[in-house]
């Protein structure tokens, strides 16, 4: 038991200094209530799954991708073509984000099914939503990327749509666009709040979904 | 009877997760580490590849083909002369196109121009088209090598 041993007191080491014993115990021994022992109570769990999928495959990607209009829908092609896996890491980049609006929406299923949203719970069903809501615009900037004309007619006919809101139409399509027209304005624009905006604002509030769940507890029984 | 050292359930089955952690770790570790890994597709050399005949092609005219990998474009210049080179702009890596009424290459990207040595003769282009080696014979075009 030669590495059980290096273990300990590789832990002591560190519980010496910093006494993680006592905080590490109440963060990873949290019993979970008998009700709760059940498939439905998933799906929250693999949204995270797939999102922890999403940022390592994302930032693997972002090794190769290039966010100009010469090089974005090349590199794309590299990355499928050329790079080792790069076919792997990009296909479980594009499912994974699939699979997380759909684990999205059958984790708000089971949570509206049991009443889970009712007090005092209606706030982290709020902060729910605004989750909801980070991962259609991680969907949205995204989709732009590859540069191809599914990508950039999507993005036409959705920023058209922006364009339809009375009063505020207008300015938010020039917003989004960076420009009138789609252009390479845009890919950089969509760039950067797809790898950097989104990201920071989505750890942001999936911390407090998670701080006021171990603070609330799971919800009771059906 | 020998002494067997007791292990508790408990600690066999964090050894037990831990092995598998670990397990799912180096499975998924070997695929990134070689999508880091520079790919070895681009300048891999497959050898002479055959990629027309001398009948094909008028004179000024051409045709693309890949070697390794990579697109290129073989011109015939005279009666038995051919020229060939990579299709890559050496600008921002557009695909050139050969214009035979013209003879010259452009680059659509930016309006580069090259001549039908591959000189970059006009435009933003820093340098001249990669060049394909050629071995015409028995009446077949062979590129690379």
């Amino acid at each position: 038991m030669n590495i059980q041993n290096l273990q300990d007191k590789l832990y002591r080491y560190f519980d010496e200094r910093l006494e993680i014993k006592e905080a590490l115990e109440k963060f990873l021994r949290k019993p979970v209530p008998i009700h709760a022992t059940n498939w439905m109570f998933c799906f929250g769990g693999l949204t995270f799954l797939m999102f922890a999928i999403q940022v390592v495959t994302g930032v693997l990607l972002m090794v190769y991708y290039v966010p100009t209009p010469e090089q974005a829908y090349k590199s794309v092609q590299f990355i499928m073509r050329d790079v080792n896996f790069g076919w792997l890491i990009r296909s479980l980049h594009h499912w994974a984000a699939n699979g997380m609006v759909l684990m999205i929406g059958l984790h708000m299923a089971r949570v509206f099914y049991m009443g889970a949203y009712k007090k005092p719970r209606e706030l982290n069903w709020i902060v729910g939503v605004i989750l909801l809501f980070i991962t259609l615009g991680f969907g949205f900037t995204g989709y732009l990327l590859p540069w191809d004309q599914k990508a950039f007619w999507a993005t036409t006919v959705a920023s058209e749509l922006a364009n339809s809101i009375p009063f505020i139409g207008p300015y938010l399509l020039v917003i989004m666009r960076g420009g009138q027209e789609i252009s390479g304005a845009t890919l950089t624009r969509f760039y950067s709040v797809h790898v950097f905006i989104l990201p920071a604002i989505i750890v942001a509030f999936l911390l407090l979904h998670f701080a006021i769940i171990r603070r609330q507890g799971i919800s009771g029984p059906l | 009877m020998r002494d067997v050292e007791k292990v508790s359930r408990r600690s066999f089955l964090n050894i037990a997760l831990g092995a598998a952690f670990a397990l799912s770790a180096l499975f998924a570790g070997i695929p990134i580490l070689a999508y880091l890994w520079p790919s070895s597709k681009e300048g891999v050399s497959t050898g002479l590849v055959e990629i027309a005949t001398t009948q094909e092609l008028s004179i000024w005219e051409a045709k693309t083909f890949v070697l390794n990998g990579k697109a290129a474009i073989l011109v015939r210049v005279s009666e038995d002369g051919y020229k060939a080179f990579f299709s890559k702009c050496t600008h921002a890596g557009c695909t050139v196109k050969w214009l035979s009424t013209e003879q010259v290459f452009k680059c659509p990207c930016h309006d580069g121009f090259f001549d039908s040595n591959g000189k970059n003769i006009k435009g933003p282009p820093p340098s001249p088209l990669g060049q394909v080696n050629l071995i015409v014979e028995g009446g077949k075009i062979f590129a690379g090598g």
